[in-house]
C-alpha cells in the first residue's frame, strides 16, 4: 500500500510538472515555429509571384515586339518558334495568340489547377494608327511554386521539429536534474518520514562541498530544521503520553482496588454526596448561625431536611448483609426503616460534627435491620481528603458492634467474679509470702556466712600452709648440716635415719605444696584466654619429658577453648603424670582425646597400665589419698583433686573407667563458652 | 663476688639467715655479709652514714614491722638508695608477690627450696646474675 501511493506519487509528480513544463515549453516552440514557418512561406510565396511578374515584365519587352512583328508579317512559323520560346520561360504552362479573326496559334497545354493568366493586346502602331492583331495569352503555372513551398515547409517543419524536441528534451533534462529529481527525493523522504525516521536528516544527492548555496540548500536546511523540531516535539509528546498512561493505568489499578476494597470491606461502606448539606450549612452559615449544635438541638426540621439533601451513591456488601438487605434497591426504597428515631439523635450529631469542621469521627447509634431487629452500630464518618470543600464524596462506615457488647456485658461480669476471687486468693497469698521472705532472709544470712567461713578457710589453709614452710625448711637445712658437719659421730643406722628425717620433710614440703595449689584455686581470680589445647598438650608433655618406652598418641584433634593456660597445663600435667608415674608395660601407650557432646566438650586421657579398681574410683579424687606406699612411689595424693577441683570450677565433671589390670581412663568435660570455643 | 662491697640481707628466720651465710661461704664469696632482721632496721643500717653501702640487697617477704614489699616501696623512692640492686628470696611462689616486687624494680625473685643443695644452687645463681649483670656505679 505504501508502495503504491509512493509510486503513484512519483508518476504524479511526473505527470503534473515535468509533463506540464515539456507541454508548455513544446507548445510555445511550437507556435513560434508555426509563426515563422507561415511568415517565412508567405514570404517564398511573395517572391514566387514576383518572378512570374518579372517574367511577364521580361515577355512584354523581349518577346512582345517580335511577335507583334511576327503577326504583322504573318510569319506564322516565326510566332511558333517565339510561342515555344516563351513556353521555355520558367513556370510557363500554355501560351497562345488568338488572331482578331479568331485563329490561335498555340504552345504548351493547361494541366494544372493554379494558374495565374495575363493577357496582351497585341497591336501595331504605324504613324499614329493603331491596329489591332490580336491577343497573347500566358498562363503561369503555381505548382512549381507550390511544390518547392511544400517542400520548404516540410523541411523547416521536421528541422524546427527535431531542434524543438531536442531543446525541450535538454530543458527536461537539466530541470530533472536542477529540480524535478530533488523534489521526487523530497516526497519520497515526506512520504517515507514517519516517527521512527525521524533520526535520518533530509540529504539531497549533489555535490556537497565547494558549492554556491541555492535555493534547495534553504529547503534542505528549513526540511531539517522543521524535523527536529519534530522530533523534540514528538518526544516531549511521547513523554508525556507515557507520563499519561502510567498515571491511567495506576489510576485505574488504584481505582479497582479501591472498589475491590469498597466492595470486599468487612464493615458497612457508604459512598455519599453531602454536597447539597454543605450548600445548606453554608447557606445557615451567613444567615449568621455560629451555635449549630443549638440550632439543630431547637429546629428538628432542619434536620430532616439535610437528611433528605445526602445523595447515597454506592454501598458495599457488608452493608446489605448487616441490614438484611436482599439488594441495592430494596434497602435504598427502606432507609426509613433502617434509621429509625432511635438513629436521629445520632445523626444530628453528626451534621454538628460536619458544621463544626470535623471530618474525621465516630459515633456511637441504633439502626435497625429491613427484617426490624435492633443493631449496635459504630458509625464512622469520613470526609474524603480533596472534598474538604465540597463534601461532595464522603465515606461511613457502619459496624454492627451487638454481639460484642453483649461479650463485653458477660465479660464485665466474669471479670466482677474474678476480681472477687482474685482478692481472695492474693489475701491467702500474702499471708503465705510473708513466711517465705522470712524463710530466705534466713537463707541469705546462712550463705553469706558460709561464703564469709569458706572465704576464711581458702585464707587460713593458705597461710598455714607457708608459714609451715619454715620450720620445715629449717628442719631440712639444720639436719642436713648435722649429717654433713658432724658425719663421723654418726653410725650407719644414725645416717639413715638423718636420711629419713629429710626424706619426711620433703614429703611433708610436697604435702604443704599440694595444699597451697589446692587452695589457690578459685581463691585467685586467673585470666582466660583462647588455647589451642593441641599445642598445650605437646608444651604439657615436654615439660614432664616421659620415658621412650612410652608413647602418647592424639585419637582426634582437641579444640581451642577459652579458659586459664595455667589451669587447663594442671589439669594435663596429673592425668598424664599419673598415667606415665603408674605405667608397668614395657610399651606404655597413652591416648588423649576429646569428643563434641554438643554443650560441652569431653576430653579423655587413657593408659594401659595397671588399672585401678572400681571401690577406689571415687576415692583417688579425694584430697591427699594415694594407692601406692609413698616409699614405693613418691605421691602427695592432691593431683587428682586439683584436677576434680578445676574442672568443677570451669563446671564440668571428672570420673574415670577402669579395672584392675585392664588400664584406666580418665574423662573430663568442660562446658562450652559460647561462640568462644571452636572446634579445630 | 665481683666488688668488694658488702651484701646486705635481709631475714627474719635465724635459719634462712644461717643457710645464706653458709652457702655464700661454701661457694667461696668472701664479701662482707650484714644481716639484719625486718625492713625498719634495714633501712636504718642503709641511712647510716657508719656502715658502707652495700652492693646488693638480698631480701626476704614475710618479715614483722615492715615487710619486704614495704621497704621495696620505701626504697624506690630514694634517689640514692634505688640504685642498689635487690633480689628477693622469699617462700612465696604467689604470683601477687611477685608482680608487686617487679613492679617496685627488683632484680631477681628466688623462692627458697626446702632442701639445702638446692638452696646453695640459688645462692650461686645470685652470684653469678651480679658478676654478670651492669649495674649503675
Amino acid at each position: 500500500m505504501q508502495l503504491d501511493e509512493n509510486i503513484n506519487k512519483k508518476f504524479v509528480l511526473g505527470r503534473s510538472v515535468v509533463r506540464k513544463f515539456i507541454l508548455y515549453i513544446l507548445l510555445f516552440s511550437s507556435t513560434v515555429t508555426l509563426v515563422l514557418i507561415v511568415i517565412q512561406l508567405y514570404g517564398d510565396y511573395r517572391y514566387g509571384l514576383d518572378s512570374i511578374e518579372k517574367s511577364v515584365t521580361q515577355i512584354e519587352v523581349s518577346y512582345l515586339d517580335g511577335i507583334i512583328n511576327s503577326l504583322w508579317l504573318s510569319d506564322t512559323e516565326l510566332l511558333q518558334i517565339q510561342l515555344e520560346g516563351i513556353l521555355k520561360l520558367p513556370d510557363m504552362q500554355y501560351v497562345d495568340v488568338v488572331y482578331e479573326n479568331g485563329m490561335v496559334a498555340k504552345a504548351g497545354e493547361i494541366q494544372a489547377a493554379h494558374v495565374v493568366k495575363k493577357e496582351f493586346l497585341l497591336s501595331y502602331t504605324y504613324g499614329n494608327k493603331t491596329i489591332p492583331l490580336g491577343r497573347l495569352h500566358i498562363v503561369y503555372t503555381l505548382e512549381n511554386i507550390y511544390d518547392r513551398l511544400t517542400q520548404k515547409a516540410i523541411v523547416i517543419i521536421v528541422s524546427q521539429g527535431v531542434k524543438t524536441f531536442m531543446v525541450s528534451g535538454f530543458i527536461f533534462f537539466v530541470f530533472y536534474m536542477l529540480v524535478a529529481r530533488h523534489l521526487q527525493a523530497l516526497a519520497s523522504y515526506a512520504n517515507a518520514l514517519d516517527l521512527h525516521t525521524l533520526e535520518k536528516p533530509f540529504v539531497l544527492k549533489r555535490k556537497q562541498h565547494n558549492r554556491i548555496k541555492d535555493e534547495f540548500d534553504i529547503l534542505v536546511k528549513a526540511i531539517n530544521e522543521m524535523r527536529m523540531t519534530l522530533q523534540a516535539s514528538y518526544r516531549q509528546l511521547q513523554g508525556e503520553i507515557i507520563e499519561r498512561k502510567q498515571v491511567e493505568a495506576s489510576l485505574r489499578k488504584s481505582e479497582s482496588r479501591y472498589r475491590g476494597l469498597f466492595e470486599e470491606a468487612p464493615i458497612s461502606l457508604w459512598e455519599e454526596d453531602f454536597s447539597a448539606v454543605r450548600k445548606y450549612i453554608d447557606q445557615l452559615r451567613s444567615a449568621g448561625i455560629t451555635d449549630f449544635r443549638s440550632y439543630f438541638i431547637s429546629h428538628p426540621e432542619s434536620v430532616d431536611t439535610c437528611a433528605q439533601l445526602i445523595k447515597i451513591i454506592d454501598v458495599n456488601r457488608e452493608t446489605l448483609k448487616i441490614l438484611g438487605a436482599g439488594s441495592k434497591e430494596l434497602l435504598y426504597g427502606n432507609l426509613d426503616t433502617v434509621f429509625g428515631q432511635k438513629s436521629y439523635e445520632a445523626f444530628r450529631e453528626e451534621l454538628i460534627c460536619l458544621a463544626e469542621g470535623k471530618y474525621n469521627f465516630e459515633l456511637q447509634t441504633v439502626n435497625k435491620t429491613l427484617q426490624g431487629n435492633e443493631i449496635q452500630v459504630i458509625l464512622g464518618l469520613t470526609v474524603v481528603p480533596g472534598y474538604e470543600d465540597t463534601w461532595s464524596k464522603v465515606f461511613v462506615s457502619l459496624s454492627d458492634v451487638t454481639q460484642r457488647m453483649q461479650a463485653e456485658a458477660e465479660l464485665s461480669q466474669y471479670r466482677n467474679q474474678l476480681e472477687e476471687l482474685v482478692q481472695k486468693r492474693t489475701e491467702e497469698l500474702q499471708e503465705q509470702t510473708g513466711k517465705v521472705e522470712k524463710s530466705i532472709d534466713e537463707l541469705q544470712k546462712v550463705n553469706s556466712e558460709y561464703d564469709a567461713a569458706n572465704k576464711e578457710l581458702k585464707e587460713f589453709a593458705y597461710v598455714v600452709s607457708h608459714d609451715l614452710k619454715a620450720p620445715l625448711r629449717a628442719i631440712s637445712q639444720l639436719t642436713h648440716w648435722l649429717s654433713e658437719d658432724y658425719s663421723a659421730g654418726f653410725d650407719a643406722e644414725g645416717k639413715e635415719q638423718m636420711q629419713l628425717i629429710l626424706q619426711r620433710v620433703k614429703r611433708m614440703d610436697g604435702l604443704i605444696d599440694g595444699i597451697l595449689r589446692y587452695s589457690r584455686i578459685g581463691r585467685i581470680k586467673e585470666k582466660e584466654k583462647r588455647l589451642d589445647l593441641n599445642l598445650l598438650v605437646e608444651e604439657v608433655i615436654d615439660s614432664i619429658a616421659p620415658r621412650d618406652t612410652i608413647q602418647i598418641l592424639f585419637e582426634n584433634k582437641l579444640p581451642v577453648v577459652f579458659k586459664n593456660a595455667i589451669r587447663m597445663e594442671q589439669v594435663f600435667q596429673n592425668l598424664l603424670g599419673n598415667a606415665i608415674k603408674y605405667m608397668d608395660k614395657d610399651e606404655g601407650i597413652i591416648k588423649v582425646g576429646c569428643v563434641d557432646e554438643g554443650a560441652f566438650w569431653k576430653f579423655s586421657v587413657s593408659d594401659n597400665g595397671p588399672g585401678i579398681d572400681k571401690k577406689y574410683h571415687e576415692k583417688i579424687f579425694q584430697i591427699f589419698q594415694t594407692l601406692m606406699p609413698r616409699d614405693e612411689h613418691e605421691s602427695t595424693g592432691i593431683g587428682l583433686t586439683l584436677v576434680k577441683k578445676i574442672v568443677a570450677l570451669y563446671g564440668g565433671s571428672v570420673w574415670v573407667e577402669s579395672e584392675s589390670g585392664k588400664g584406666a581412663a580418665f574423662f573430663f568435660t568442660l562446658p562450652k563458652k559460647g561462640e568462644k570455643d571452636e572446634k579445630l | 663476688m665481683r666488688s668488694s662491697k658488702p651484701i646486705l640481707l635481709v631475714e627474719d628466720d635465724q635459719v634462712d639467715a644461717m643457710t645464706v651465710k653458709r652457702a655464700l661461704k661454701e661457694i667461696n664469696v668472701t664479701n662482707r655479709l650484714d644481716i639484719v632482721d625486718d625492713g625498719e632496721k634495714a633501712l636504718a643500717f642503709l641511712e647510716n652514714p657508719e656502715n658502707e653501702n652495700p652492693g646488693i640487697i638480698l631480701l626476704d617477704l614475710n618479715m614483722p614491722r615492715m615487710n619486704g614489699i614495704e621497704f621495696l616501696h620505701i626504697v624506690k623512692k630514694d634517689d640514692m638508695l634505688q640504685k642498689i640492686p635487690v633480689i628477693v628470696l622469699t617462700t612465696s611462689r604467689e604470683d601477687q608477690d611477685k608482680v608487686d616486687s617487679f613492679k617496685l624494680g627488683v632484680a631477681g625473685y628466688m623462692v627458697k627450696p626446702v632442701d639445702y643443695l638446692k638452696f646453695v644452687e640459688v645462692v650461686k645463681t645470685i652470684d653469678l646474675y651480679w658478676t654478670l649483670s651492669e649495674l649503675p656505679e
